[in-house]
């Protein structure tokens, strides 16, 4: 039903919760992620909330090139996420490893691993950068999410 | 009480009709006094209905048959129970309730918490069974404050009837009934400074961990509901029904209740979250003791 | 009663937040995205060199030099803009946006050589700095030569060559009086 659709399509844009997942990051991204719960940028005017449970979550935050020990982890975390989901690969870690780029410990870029649908340049990336990357990832989420 | 008088407070008010956006609007209080008290802006007005509806619309993933069917009964008890508990609110006690009923409410409220419990364990997620421990922990600790508080309340009033209860106890025993009753809200509600049985930072969702979809709408649902009707309770054990008229009962019924929202919200504000050991402990020392008194007062008042 | 008072006065004051999607100005001094002035790179490649992350890719061509830049790769620490000699870098002082597909930000610039001042072919050339950094004395004859284009230099080389050793240029007559 139209209506309906359009209703579910309004919550998702409205209610997009995070989960973050370090995959070996630096923290530097993973620092300016959690600014922006501070008051100066408060992520929770858009109805977003950092979750504890990777199953309560939306939109996955990953940072961090995927070592090898965390490559499970991304694998397992991906797979527990409900859809409809949306992956945000945060930082220049996740997109391309960064200065890591050829370690035998690094497992790649992310989206070896797992389908990656918003890039948000910077290391770090500044929190309004984030904000930006996660309103994209909310417009594929209510667009209809990547399943 | 009639059955259509049962059916009207149990769908209507307080019940399912009243509850379901009062419950809304008591989280979105509650989250929105928390943010501009830290100097943030906080979620917009329809924020929790749209975090139900979108939950709701989640495609969970398959799991075994039996796991399933616990996980999913677990929360609809517990909205069944807390719409139940609510149903037997004394607001307008002429004609409402029935001998006995304080002996079903507090029964009714006992449920949610141990549907909590329960679904941690059901869930077989180690941070589920930590969660679900704590939880368990301080129910123990919470439950001497307030079965003592009732309880005195009930001696004083020689009655186990909720509707002559809230008519008949006097001052005495009420004022230390209602602070410890005051005193347990923060626990049951899971806000700090009691916050520990779902504290995201250590064990990350506690007992709601594996929780997704429709089941999680229904735990969200079941927790927005229980800030009604412990608050609700609360309002209605405040103020003694001398015969006003009914608009003016339920004003001050709901007036009361988002008041004493508003005051749980601050004190959540100010305080940080205490270890397990030092929440029970609180419990067990100056719970009882306030317990202890408003006993006391019961036992020796005339 | 510390905190009593702080909450009580966030409340009073009203929030800080920046509303979405309004953003905090960066500071002048950010570094942002690297840019190039195309009319001051030498294409020495030191840029590709020092820069840590691959972020810089330089692809030596005959006639021109390509300057690739991903800003999705980009550490933005700023080695390139310290260790370019023509000072051809430079830190923008904006963010670089989000995108949907690795790579997609990558952009390629052209750098082309100079023509040779004897016979027209691109040369690449040199700066100040750079000839500071490989040479210890710079004459001026060997400032020209440095302009050339690699075949004009050569022969420029061996034409001074073999005046050292004494033998005849091409078109100069002999006059040492031998």
């Amino acid at each position: 039903m139209g209506i309906l659709d359009d209703l579910v399509r309004t919550a998702r844009r409205r209610s997009p919760w995070l989960f973050h997942l370090n995959a070996g990051s630096c923290n530097g991204c993973d620092i300016e992620l959690v600014t922006c719960l501070t008051p100066r940028y408060d992520v929770e005017q858009l109805g977003i909330r950092l979750e504890g449970s990777p199953r309560h979550a939306d939109i996955i935050v990953v940072s961090g090139p995927v070592t090898r020990t965390t490559r499970v982890a991304v694998e397992t975390v991906y797979a527990q996420v409900p859809d409809p989901k949306v992956v945000v690969a945060l930082g220049s870690c996740p997109a391309s490893c960064n200065v890591f780029a050829g370690s035998p410990t690094i497992e790649g870029p992310l989206d070896r691993i797992i389908p990656v649908d918003v890039y948000v340049p910077g290391c770090p990336p500044r929190p309004d950068a984030i904000m930006a990357g996660i309103a994209d990832a909310i417009a594929i989420l209510a667009g209809g999410g990547r399943t | 009480m009639t059955l259509g008088r049962a059916l009207l407070q149990l769908l209507v008010f307080p019940g399912l009709l009243y509850a379901v956006p009062v419950a809304w609007l008591m989280l979105w209080i509650e989250r929105k006094l928390t943010a501009r008290l830290q100097g943030r802006i906080g979620p917009p007005f329809y924020q929790p209905f749209f975090d139900f509806v979108k939950l709701l619309a989640k495609r969970p993933l398959p799991r075994p048959p039996l796991q399933a069917l616990a996980m999913s009964a677990l929360p609809v008890l517990a909205v069944a129970s807390t719409l139940g508990a609510l149903a037997l609110l004394p607001v307008f006690p002429h004609g409402g309730g029935f001998g006995g009923d304080l002996v079903l409410l507090v029964a009714l409220l006992e449920v949610p918490p141990l549907c909590g419990v329960l679904a941690g364990f059901v869930s077989r997620s180690l941070y589920g069974e930590l969660g679900a421990t704590r939880e368990a922990v301080l129910s123990i600790a919470y439950s001497l404050p307030f079965l003592a508080a009732l309880v005195a309340l009930a001696a004083a009033a020689n009655s186990l009837s909720l509707s002559v209860i809230s008519q008949q106890a006097m001052w005495q025993v009420r004022v230390p009934a209602l602070i410890a009753l005051a005193l347990c809200l923060p626990v049951k509600l899971r806000v700090n400074p009691f916050s520990v049985a779902n504290a995201e930072q250590e064990i990350y969702a506690g007992a709601t961990t594996e929780f997704e979809g429709p089941r999680l709408a229904l735990w969200e649902l079941a927790h927005g509901l229980e800030w009604v009707a412990l608050t609700g309770m609360w309002a209605v054990l405040a103020f003694p029904s001398a015969d006003a008229p009914w608009p003016l009962r339920a004003s001050l019924f709901v007036a009361i209740s988002l008041l004493l929202v508003l005051a749980i919200a601050t004190v959540a504000a100010a305080t940080a979250r205490l270890k397990l050991a030092q929440a029970a402990r609180m419990y067990w020392l100056w719970g009882f003791a306030i317990g202890l008194i408003a006993l006391v007062v019961a036992m020796v008042s005339p | 009663m510390n905190i009593l008072s702080l909450i009580s006065r966030n409340f009073r004051r009203g929030p800080e937040t920046l509303r979405y999607p309004d953003r905090a100005v960066p500071a002048p001094e950010f570094r942002g995205q690297v840019r190039i002035d195309e009319a001051k790179c030498i294409a020495c490649g030191i840029c590709d060199y020092v820069c840590v992350s691959a972020a810089i890719v330089t692809v030596s061509h005959d006639d021109h030099l390509g300057w690739s830049y991903d800003p999705g790769r980009c550490t933005f620490c700023g080695r390139c803009v310290d260790h370019c000699p023509g000072d051809a870098l430079r830190q923008e002082g904006d963010r670089p946006p989000t995108y949907a597909r690795s790579g997609d930000l990558r952009h390629e610039e052209t750098v082309t050589y100079p023509a040779c001042p004897e016979c027209g072919a691109p040369a690449r050339r040199s700066n100040e700095r750079m000839l500071a950094l490989a040479h210890r004395n710079i004459s001026r004859e060997f400032r020209e030569r440095i302009m050339l284009c690699d075949r004009c230099r050569r022969r420029r080389s061996q034409a001074l060559l073999k005046k050292g050793f004494g033998g005849n240029v091409e078109g100069e007559r002999k006059n040492d009086g031998a």
